[in-house]
């Protein structure tokens, strides 16, 4: 397969912290497929993991089952990727960005997670659609 | 991820740590991370040659252990990483609270600087 036809891909996760093995295996066999750098597929996985973590971490107040929908577009030069859920309204760019320059004993213990996908991705952008929460990040890849 | 503990002498403890510091890779380690490190009270060399993939769930288990051991007195000093792995540790600006050392010489000079 040409670098330029790879298919766009959907993951559907349920919200269990067990399934991020499952979204890295996807996302690295896609980031091969597609001829991707590996520098690329270190960013993707790490954004991901981060973003879905927070979902699963702390979008949910009940036991029941979720969905975490991922897309993956490959489109102008770059891919866009869009994390979807139904966990409670929750905005993660209105996040305060951490101090990095800060000396160790003002450190928070984390707190670093949406600092890091801000660093590797090129742009973010949150929506409340539906009662569902819609984070679409850009990464160019020229 | 692995944890190997390398070395817990008088002056300090050196760990090996390797493979994917995520999630899924730390699990419990994170708890035999604190103690193999914080109740030795020692300045802590972490060897991070072998660790492929960092992500935020690693930066708090290095932090958490660096924080009580600076009230100690005692340092973490991070040896070797991998580019990728150090630009993670860069973008956090963990190189201002723990020194990345190259060679293990330097490292244990780090180890023992002052802060």
């Amino acid at each position: 397969m040409s670098p330029n036809t790879t298919e766009d891909i959907t993951v559907e996760l349920k919200n269990d912290l067990s399934e991020l093995q499952r979204l890295t295996k996807v996302v690295t066999e896609y980031c091969e497929s597609s001829g991707l750098s590996p520098q690329i597929l270190f960013a993707l996985n790490l954004s991901l993991e981060e973003v879905v973590a927070n979902v699963m971490s702390y979008g949910y107040e009940d036991e029941h089952e979720h969905l975490i929908i991922i897309r993956i577009n490959r489109k102008d030069g770059g891919l866009e990727i869009e994390v979807e859920d139904d966990g409670k309204a929750f905005n993660p760019l209105e996040q305060e960005p951490p101090d990095i320059d800060a000396p160790i004993e003002e450190r928070p213990i984390g707190g670093l997670g949406i600092h890091l996908v801000r660093h590797y991705m090129d742009a973010l952008e949150y929506r409340r659609d539906n009662d569902r929460n819609v984070l679409s990040m850009k990464k160019s890849i020229d | 991820m692995e944890m190997t503990l390398v070395n817990a002498g008088p002056e300090f403890t050196h760990i090996a740590l390797s493979g994917r510091v995520d999630l899924k890779g730390i699990g419990d380690l994170d708890w035999e991370f604190s103690r193999q490190t914080v109740t030795r009270k020692k300045p802590v060399l972490v060897d991070i040659s072998d660790v492929d993939y960092l992500a935020s769930i690693g930066l708090r288990m290095l932090v958490k252990v660096a924080k009580a051991l600076d009230k100690n007195d005692a340092k973490v000093v991070l040896l070797n990483p991998h580019p990728d792995v150090e630009e993670v540790l860069r973008t956090s600006g963990f190189d201002k609270i723990m020194p990345i050392e190259y060679d293990y010489e330097n490292a244990l000079e780090a180890l023992n600087n002052p802060s």
